[in-house]
């Protein structure tokens, strides 16, 4: 039985998601046992990626490089690098759905980049007779900042599944799950008014609530499993995150509810945190790489 | 500003790194807590510890117990998954009560996330 994490980046102008990839592989190496890494990329990803890096390097920490095209979207999304700059960028990252397909382990580990991993807790995963495991919560590493938004797809629609991370088994009901998300990315205007969110532009968190809901005969159950993490851990695109040390300390200037520009220092040890804010990533894919090379 | 009114201000910004720091500690030692077995996910936590130990007292070899997802796990070694389980919680209660000490002897927000 094949086993391994499957990641899907692709640059746009500003966002250099090949990088951000490699960093989180290094950081994959480093912690999980099943480590094996597959990155589904296009050839500019790629190509700029091998600019920076040695190719034995990139094969040293990304497994298996499969080349996809890059599909030209309307599909642009607000990128904020904390409250005080924002840039609205293609979003290329759209084909979630193809995962099943692409992906060459018989249990995949399907991660986003920007979710870096600091511990070992995801290699229970594989352990778990759950073919379809994601989860419907994440805490804010602020505690005080409860944001509604994550908790329902919308005011009035079902609960809210982070893409985030999902693992899956081959099966032929798997399969029927990915076939169900590539039939709302294409009636996504449809699907968006069925479930009571106007949203033009194509969430794959949305897509997989949709498709759990409806997996899970259109109500709300267990069916599906959560992650062997009780929640996931964000923190938003507003806040900075400054430092990695290690490959598993984490620092952050978390902003203050309703106070611009005022911000506590937050550490996180050992935790997988998903970071939003993709520029700070940027900024610190270097250092983590350098760390743990 | 007043120094008074400075000082109390620090002092908040303080109080407020030190409760997420807090949270930060336990919310990662419940993600330690969740625990695999047998295809089954566990929640590990004081009601199921006493649970299992009440039927090794017992003397029960083997049963079905309920995980996290109400779904229904054989356990066929009993004694083996009360020591795995219980061996698991010191491991990860201990870590959280030593970081959450050293968390409380700090009286910096630079020390705090050091």
């Amino acid at each position: 039985m094949s086993r391994g994490v499957l990641m899907t980046g692709h640059n746009n102008r500003t966002i250099d998601y090949g990088k951000i990839a490699l960093a989180n592989a290094c950081l994959i190496k480093k912690h999980l046992e099943n480590n094996n890494v597959t990155l589904i990329t296009d050839v500019g990803t790629i190509e700029w990626l091998e600019k920076n890096y040695s190719k034995d390097f990139i094969q040293s920490k990304i497994d298996n490089i499969q080349v996809v095209k890059r599909r030209m979207t309307q599909n642009s999304k607000r990128y904020h690098d904390t409250s005080y700059t924002k840039k609205v960028e293609q979003f290329y990252n759209i084909n979630r759905a193809d995962a099943y397909e692409l992906s060459p382990y018989d249990e995949t580990l399907l991660i986003d980049v920007d979710y870096l991993i600091g511990n070992n807790i995801l290699d229970n995963c594989w352990g778990l007779k759950y073919d379809l495991q994601i989860n419907s919560e994440s805490h804010d590493i602020f505690a005080n900042r409860k944001m509604n938004e994550f908790r329902r797809i919308a005011d009035r629609s079902i609960d809210f599944y982070w893409a985030t991370v999902v693992f899956f088994r081959k099966s032929e009901e798997n399969k029927m799950f990915f076939d169900l998300i590539k039939n709302i990315q294409m009636k996504w205007p449809y699907y968006s008014m069925l479930y009571d969110f106007i949203e033009p532009n194509f969430r794959n968190d949305h897509a997989f609530s949709i498709a759990v809901h409806m997996f899970n005969g259109m109500q709300s159950n267990n069916l599906v499993s959560r992650l062997p993490l009780p929640y996931l851990e964000h923190c938003s695109s507003i806040d900075d995150m400054i430092d990695c040390t290690n490959g598993n300390h984490f620092k952050f200037l978390l902003e203050k509810p309703g106070r611009k520009g005022d911000y506590i220092l937050c550490k996180t040890e050992n935790t997988n945190v998903h970071v939003m804010n993709k520029f700070a990533l940027n900024r610190l894919a270097d250092k983590i790489i350098e760390q743990n090379k | 500003m007043d120094q008074r009114i400075e000082k109390a201000l620090e002092f908040a910004n303080y109080r407020a790194t030190l409760a997420n720091q807090k949270q930060r500690l336990k919310e990662q030692c419940e993600a330690n807590l969740n625990f695999a077995f047998n295809g089954g996910l566990f929640k590990i936590d004081q009601t199921l510890i006493s649970f299992i130990s009440s039927f090794v007292s017992a003397g029960k070899e083997s049963m079905v117990v309920l995980d996290s997802n109400q779904t229904p796990v054989e356990i066929e070694d009993l004694t083996s998954f009360h020591d795995t389980i219980t061996s698991r919680w010191f491991e990860s209660v201990n870590e959280y009560n030593r970081q959450y000490q050293e968390l409380a002897n700090k009286r910096k927000v630079s020390k705090l996330v050091e």
